[in-house]
């Protein structure tokens, strides 16, 4: 579990960036200005060359191979809701990195999403507590009626 | 801003079955058992033979595009806060589509994770709009 959240810090310092990088880049395209194929020719160019944004497509496909890997070891309902740790790692990067003023809301939000996440880890804490005691339980019972014969 | 809101609405509901769908496919694959060049090719035949990853990757692309899409005509920081309500359309996806256990200590968590997104998120969105106003004020008193 301890390595699932530091791949998911991780993973959500990565997507952060990404996230700043592609509206940045998305921002500095000039738009449609007819619907031709030439012009859908010219706005593919100027997104395959725009810098920013294929920075931003990278680090999502980073962030993507990560929670690919993540899902596959863990719930959906774990992993998922957990990925809001990125809220919590672009406050601290506001106030501690980029010395924003981080308002009293935003940091009631970044303690409902600690404990929101500290109760979703725990619940999966519960579940492998559950299902270990249920394996164990028939092994208990075996054994106790080999004793028996 | 109507048309926004249906949009993630949509874009939501499209991820929540991606990620479900992915999550689902993920977990049939049979693992790296060793390093080489001959599994990881392996592997990656695995991974686009699966039915259910294939459609996870072409919802979560659609998913994507549309995500391009409205951030191309309004603020990160009003976007963002509204991609919240994801968490719980996911954990409702996770549990109809994959048959996922959610226990009530779960749902207690996730539900505290998507208002605190939402108010972490909105409180930007505040920000920069009070930015723009005192813009607005000193640009009038010139």
């Amino acid at each position: 579990m301890a390595k699932i959240i530091v791949i998911l810090i991780v993973a959500a310092i990565v997507e952060s960036i990404g996230v700043a990088f592609l509206a940045g880049g998305l921002k500095e395209l000039s738009g449609f200005k007819g619907i031709s194929v030439a012009e859908i020719g010219r706005v593919i160019v100027e997104v395959a060359t725009n810098g920013k944004i294929l920075f931003g497509v990278f680090l999502e496909a980073i962030f993507f191979a990560a929670l690919c890997y993540m899902l596959s070891q863990k719930d959906v309902s774990l992993i998922w809701p957990l990925t809001s740790i990125g809220f919590i790692v672009t406050t601290l990067a506001a106030k501690f990195v980029l010395h924003e003023q981080v308002s009293t809301v935003r940091w009631g939000g970044v303690l409902l999403i600690a404990l929101g996440a500290l109760l979703t880890s725990y619940s999966e804490h519960e579940k492998e507590q559950a299902a270990k005691a249920a394996n164990a339980a028939p092994v208990a019972a075996n054994s106790q009626s080999q004793e028996a014969n | 801003m109507l048309t926004v809101i249906v949009v993630l609405f949509v874009a939501a509901i499209v991820e929540s079955i991606a990620v479900a769908y992915l999550g689902g496919g993920l977990k049939e694959l049979s693992g790296i058992k060793t390093i080489s060049l001959s599994e990881i090719w392996r592997i990656f035949l695995e991974i686009v033979t699966n039915g259910k990853i294939m459609f996870g990757v072409f919802l979560e692309a659609l998913f994507f595009f549309t995500l391009c899409y409205m951030f191309s005509q309004k603020d990160v920081s009003l976007v963002w806060p509204l991609t919240s309500m994801g968490f719980i359309v996911t954990t409702v996806s996770a549990k109809l589509i994959l048959g996922e256990r959610v226990s009530t200590l779960r749902w207690i968590g996730i539900s505290l994770i998507a208002i605190g997104a939402v108010l972490t998120s909105y409180s930007e969105h505040v920000k920069e709009q009070a930015a723009k106003a005192a813009n607005l004020a000193s640009v009038r008193h010139l």
